[in-house]
């Protein structure tokens, strides 16, 4: 199986949701979320960001493993039960290792923290347990943490390239450039210029989509030539 | 062999003191002959007037024929069969012309604009494609011919016009360009590159009907706008009224105008019933204009699927508060209490949904994007309806399902204190599904997409319809 991303728990921090006039003003658990990033960064994670609020998706906040592969963290407060995605942005293969050796360490310092309890990870597809699951579940789990998922079990989560950010950038980039270009000899000027806008404007979003295309396999495509050019920068 | 040796008209080809002496002439004038000949080559380039000197002797050829005072340059064709070259008017025979024998040549001079037909066609010659000379002619002498005697004279070359229909050089992007597989591609892929332009066209296009209203608008407020105003709506209304006169005296016209109008529709659309061009880049400039067309229309279409969904929503932004309590009502009926019915029918003012860029600043459209959380967006971009989808008129049980059914990574959210006996609102204990595919992509479009859409298919503008919370109820 790959990393369970969901988790949900039971946690002993005050309710720090504000309400007035019969409506939530504040949505709580940001208390919670700033717990969890002081356990991140003493797991050795760098640049924890202040929790930022997400409306009724509760609290965000982002972190970086080893200074370089970002971590997302979404807390959800349903007091005194919460919901934690802790989810990989590295879009790397790279990150990807590192992030599940970061979810084992992150898992197990929860397990450790007495102000968290009946902590259960789910899957991306089941997403968070109910919160009745949650309060149903043993104070003293019958598998510990590293007993429940070992090292064997869980696999690393290879980034998939998608292929849409290529066709959709090749196909808008080149409608950028053909576009103006089959009409360039037209005698109507506002009809040519017409067409340079358009060129511009679709070549503009289509090299956006190239960038996001190239940065999805930047670990085979840009790595490897920063290697080539900056070897000791690359090792960082 | 000599016959070919064709010298000048009128010359005793016997007569070899004669001959030689004339060939020494015309050594001796030739550096002058071949300053004139590049002059003439430089201006025939410049005017695009028919020059052709395939071989360096003829572009001597034609300088010693224009000193001769033939004209701005000659053209030499062969008659082995002494016919005249009908046609070929316009050339003046060259000094000394006259009886033309059998291997006699006119020298002749002019204009290729106004030459008549190809000389080579109407002389009955048949030329290799590429050489001056006819195939008619003997092709010339040895070259091995000692002292240059067997060097070409003014008439022994042929110096015509290019022939217009010269195949070029043969060559692979040549055979490539005319590559049936080649032409197919070309085609698709024009098609498929015209798309998005003529999708942008299709907003330019609306935006211009909006500018002509406006202009029209506009105009009513300037000295004497109200009589062009009027004068303008008049002419129309005539030929509305003329056209209908007509239509009531045959009304098969409408049903011509009808089928006339649907079939220049189809033609601008069908890439397969306009005319195909033999070569690939033809092909591609064709389809291109075919590819702009389709992506015009798409846009349109994607209006037209849009106009439902923002009229409904305008609708129900207008009708709220009186269908409030049927909501309520619906809500309890799907086993919740009244309080959290109550609270859950509320208008929506929550943040929406980041649709193109989530908060984590981690993703664009769904696609991993780890660099983006290097950058600083401004709030009031990542909040902007640019970014976020929050459809008219919902309430707040409305919006989260919405919100379930879009974002894979929305499961539930909390409820103020005391409702839903202390449970949260959750899209799984509801039973709710997803969208998926295309249809997640299209409900998750941000409204401002849609209503430009909408206004691209109806010739609205852009942002003519509200995107604010003031449009929303209260």
């Amino acid at each position: 199986m790959i990393v369970p991303p969901w988790a949900g728990f039971v946690a002993d921090f005050p309710d720090d949701q504000v309400e007035g006039g019969g409506d939530i003003q504040v949505f709580g658990g940001r208390n919670v979320a700033v717990a969890l990033g002081e356990i991140l960064a003493s797991l050795g994670c760098s640049r924890v960001s202040a929790p930022k609020a997400a409306g009724e998706m509760g609290w965000e906040f982002t972190a970086y493993y080893e200074d370089r592969y970002p971590i997302f963290c979404r807390l959800q407060s349903f007091h005194p039960v919460f919901w934690l995605l802790f989810e990989d942005s590295s879009a790397s293969k790279k990150g990807a290792v590192a992030y599940v050796a970061l979810w084992r360490k992150f898992g197990n310092a929860l397990e450790q923290d007495p102000r968290f309890h009946k902590i259960l990870w789910r899957s991306f597809k089941e997403g968070p347990p109910d919160w009745d699951e949650v309060e149903a579940t043993s104070d003293s789990p019958e598998r510990a943490f590293e007993e429940e998922f070992p090292p064997s079990k869980i696999k690393i989560d290879k980034p998939r390239t998608s292929i849409w950010p290529y066709l959709i950038g090749i196909w808008l980039t080149a409608s950028g450039i053909a576009a103006p270009a089959a009409k360039w000899g037209s005698s109507n000027l506002f009809h040519k210029f017409g067409y340079v806008v358009f060129g511009i404007i679709l070549f503009s979003i289509g090299a956006f989509f190239l960038l996001i295309a190239i940065n999805q396999n930047r670990e085979t495509l840009l790595v490897p030539w920063r290697q080539r050019k900056h070897p000791k920068r690359a090792r960082h | 062999m000599s016959e070919g040796w064709s010298s000048q008209s009128n010359d005793d080809l016997d007569d070899i003191d004669a001959w030689m002496a004339r060939r020494n002439a015309q050594l001796a004038l030739q550096p002058e002959a071949d300053s004139v000949a590049r002059n003439l080559w430089s201006q025939a380039n410049q005017s695009g007037d028919d020059l052709y000197a395939g071989n360096p002797s003829d572009l001597t050829a034609i300088g010693l024929a224009a000193l001769s005072g033939a004209g701005p340059y000659p053209t030499t064709a062969a008659n082995d069969d002494d016919q005249d070259l009908d046609g070929y008017a316009p050339y003046p025979s060259a000094p000394g012309d006259g009886a033309a024998g059998q291997d006699d040549t006119e020298a002749s001079v002019g204009g290729a604009d106004n030459r008549g037909p190809d000389p080579l066609t109407a002389a009955g010659g048949s030329a290799p494609q590429g050489s001056p000379i006819p195939g008619t002619q003997n092709p010339g002498p040895d070259p091995s011919q000692p002292n240059g005697a067997n060097d070409p004279s003014v008439s022994e070359l042929v110096v015509v016009g290019r022939p217009p229909d010269q195949a070029p050089q043969p060559g692979f992007f040549d055979d490539l360009n005319h590559n049936p597989i080649a032409q197919a591609v070309g085609g698709t892929t024009g098609f498929l590159i015209g798309l998005p332009a003529g999708a942008l066209r299709g907003g330019w296009h609306a935006l211009e009907g909006v500018g002509h209203g406006l202009n029209f608008v506009g105009g009513l407020f300037a000295p004497g706008g109200v009589a062009k105003a009027w004068n303008e709506a008049s002419a129309a209304a005539h030929d509305a009224l003329q056209y209908g006169r007509s239509a009531i005296v045959d009304p098969s016209r409408l049903a011509k105008d009808a089928i006339s109008e649907g079939a220049a529709a189809i033609h601008s659309l069908n890439p397969f019933t306009a005319p195909q061009t033999d070569t690939a880049l033809g092909e591609f400039g064709h389809e291109l204009g075919v590819g702009a067309n389709w992506g015009e229309t798409l846009t349109n279409i994607a209006g037209a699927f849009a106009a439902p969904e923002v009229a409904a929503g305008v609708d129900a932004a207008r009708t709220f508060a009186a269908t409030r309590d049927a909501n309520i009502a619906e809500m309890m009926g799907r086993g919740m209490d009244e309080p959290t019915a109550t609270y859950l029918s509320k208008p929506y003012k929550g943040q929406g949904e980041h649709a193109v860029i989530p908060q984590a600043q981690d993703r664009i459209l769904g696609f991993k994007t780890p660099w983006l959380k290097d950058v600083t967006i401004s709030d009031w971009i990542m909040n902007s309806p640019l970014n976020v989808s929050k459809p008219r008129g919902m309430s707040q049980g409305d919006f989260y399902e919405y919100h379930f059914g879009v974002d894979p990574r929305f499961y539930g959210a909390r409820l103020p204190q005391g409702l839903n006996g202390g449970k949260g609102w959750s899209g799984k204990r509801l039973g709710l599904e997803r969208y998926s595919g295309p249809q997640q992509v299209w409900v998750r479009t941000p409204g401002i997409y849609k209503d430009t859409a909408f206004g691209v298919g109806s010739g609205e503008a852009l942002g003519l319809l509200p995107q604010d919370d003031a449009e929303a109820p209260q």
